[in-house]
């Protein structure tokens, strides 16, 4: 270790420093360096001794908590692939499957977003922040499996600096970046979004055919028709051997990784809690005044379809994009719920609300807060 | 209390200028007091006190780890403070120090299993661990400032020098030390306290 270290700091760094060849991209250099070692910086001002925490190891619990529904999103894949020609395979083939459609827009989204990272860090001349490291992620997990590469790389590029770095960088951004991501593709591309025909692959090889039946619909796409008898069951949707996006579909996978988030105190329980409260809220109300067979399916439907477990956990709760206040995230992850089940359930033109519901919120952030800091005021000036 | 003019004896009319002085931190075999002038020399006390490592450099601070100011070994104790701390020095770089699980890394949160041992001593050094990075995590100052004030906003104030903003935050309610819990925890490592500081100086240049 002392020998790769050594190496480093005298024969590969001083061509990044001031008067190297490539003091240009000195950045970048740094960016390895410290994803490579922590270094023997001390603290010079303040506090001299500082917790072990800082925003790599966050980050990393993070991506461990995104685990568990990566990989049975990549055995879903797989699994509703072979379904849907009709041939029977294993756990592993159908994983298999997923891997290699799957590793490909992970590693075209990390690449994108990443390069435009470290563009701006070295021409803004700060270091380069590891809020990607998790966007990098969930953009692949919230997408269907057939996107085309290409539209990853745009997408990605497009969320990194409109919805990032225009604002700041990491830490400044009002809006979530992967669902701005999301958002940029249900727009821009919507054909490649919707319908029945994108989520499952099928592409098929010689040989191969679609069975006689086949409906590649996602749970909530069902609904929007009208046809609740074709509903899966619940145990179905809850374990998530259902099309969708990749990551979304396993309700149990999901909370495996809201357990890891919370258990670490990384993600925000109050504002997961608070999303649910008002997702079942606003359920309840439509059983009360049911006018149509949608309005009717039990409340706690809404929780294991479609991206709700998925938003919950890993897109409302990102820090930044959030509320910043304790109050303000109780009401700004109630009225995430409340308005992902209008948009389902009212909104005859989408029938998934969860991506809209939590932008729209994001904007309202900023608004809840300066209420919450009003009432701080308030209160010291009356104290005065 | 000491006062000039009371009692008889001929001690009372002269000033004690000697203190009490404690000697703190891992990095001292034998922590105790002392009984010394104010602005000792820290080598005259814990010359031959300070363990001696192969490779730790110690780091003496005039006062506490937390609100201190680092001193060098033959530095003075400062006139308002009763405490003296040595603490290793953490300038060795740790490869993939950051993923690997550590047991002798301490965290008030539950990503490192230092919450796990509770009774756990630790011999915490200066690394700092990280660049700074912006405010990203929310909500974890407020659990570590138990005063009706909202830290981050407060801060921002600050960095954006907003007056007005600062005052109806709080700003003349507190110190830098009040802060100095909030800059250990702080994953951003942002200098909380410094921060501060300026914003007191903003304001006292502003209705000087």
């Amino acid at each position: 270790m002392k020998a790769l270290h050594n190496l480093i700091e005298k024969k590969v760094k001083p061509h990044f420093e001031q008067d190297g060849r490539l003091s240009k991209f000195y950045r970048t250099f740094e960016a390895f360096e410290t994803f490579l070692f922590v270094k023997g910086d001390v603290t010079t001002r303040g506090s001299h001794i500082r917790d072990a925490m800082e925003m790599k190891r966050t980050m990393f619990h993070v991506l461990i908590a995104l685990i568990p529904a990566l990989l049975f999103g990549m055995w879903n894949v797989g699994y509703q692939h072979y379904q849907a020609i009709g041939v029977d395979v294993d756990v592993l083939e159908a994983f298999w499957f997923g891997v290699l459609r799957v590793l490909p827009l992970i590693i075209v989204s990390y690449a994108a977003g990443l390069a435009i990272e470290f563009l701006f860090a070295t021409i803004r001349d700060h270091e380069v922040n590891e809020g990607f490291l998790v966007s990098g992620l969930l953009i692949p997990l919230i997408i269907p499996v057939t996107t085309p590469l290409w539209m990853v790389a745009v997408a990605t590029v497009f969320a990194v600096i409109i919805g990032k770095e225009v604002f700041g960088g990491t830490g400044m951004n009002i809006l979530n970046p992967a669902l701005l991501a999301r958002a940029f593709l249900f727009f821009a591309y919507p054909a490649h979004m919707s319908g029945d025909e994108v989520w499952i692959y099928t592409t098929l090889q010689e040989g191969q055919q679609l069975v006689d039946g086949f409906s590649g619909a996602t749970p909530l796409a069902v609904l929007a028709t009208g046809e609740i008898q074709s509903l899966p069951s619940a145990l179905e949707m809850f374990l998530g051997n259902i099309p969708g996006s990749i990551g979304e579909t396993s309700t149990l996978a999901i909370l495996l990784g809201a357990f890891v988030l919370i258990a670490t105190g990384v993600g925000s329980l109050r504002i997961m809690l608070s999303v649910v409260a008002g997702g079942m809220f606003m359920g309840l109300l439509f059983n009360l005044f049911a006018v149509n067979e949608f309005m009717e399916i039990p409340a706690y439907y809404h929780l294991i379809m479609g991206g709700f477990a998925f938003g919950t956990v890993y897109m409302a709760t990102d820090p930044v994009s959030a509320s910043q206040t304790g109050t303000g995230k109780y009401v700004y992850g109630f009225l995430i719920g409340v308005i992902t089940l209008l948009i389902r359930v009212v909104n005859p033109a989408f029938p998934e609300g969860m991506m809209l519901a939590i932008l729209f919120m994001n904007v309202f952030a900023p608004l809840i807060d300066h209420y919450v800091v009003r009432a701080n005021v308030k209160r010291r000036l009356k104290r005065v | 209390m000491w006062s000039p003019s009371a009692g008889c004896s001929k001690r009372a009319f002269m000033t004690d200028s000697r203190k009490v002085v404690a000697l703190t931190g891992s990095e001292v075999e034998n922590p105790r007091y002392y009984r010394v002038h104010a602005g000792v020399r820290l080598d005259n006390i814990a010359g031959n006190n300070v363990l001696q490592e192969e490779g730790v450099t110690p780091r003496f601070i005039s006062g506490d780890a937390l609100t201190g100011e680092k001193i060098s070994a033959n530095g003075f104790i400062g006139f308002y403070d009763s405490q003296a701390t040595v603490i290793p020095e953490g300038d060795k770089p740790e490869l993939i120090g950051w993923l690997i699980p550590n047991m002798q890394r301490f965290s008030v949160s539950r990503t490192w299993p230092s919450f796990l041992m509770p009774w756990k001593k630790y011999r915490l050094d200066t690394n700092i661990r990280s660049g700074e990075r912006p405010f990203v995590i929310t909500g974890l100052y407020e659990k570590y400032l138990p005063m009706d004030i909202l830290p981050m906003q407060l801060l921002k104030a600050i960095m954006i020098n907003d007056i007005d903003m600062m005052e109806n935050l709080g700003i003349y309610e507190v110190a830098p030390e009040d802060f100095a819990l909030c800059e250990f925890v702080c994953p951003s490592k942002i200098e909380i306290q410094s921060v501060i500081r300026d914003g007191l100086d903003n304001i006292q240049k502003e209705f000087a």
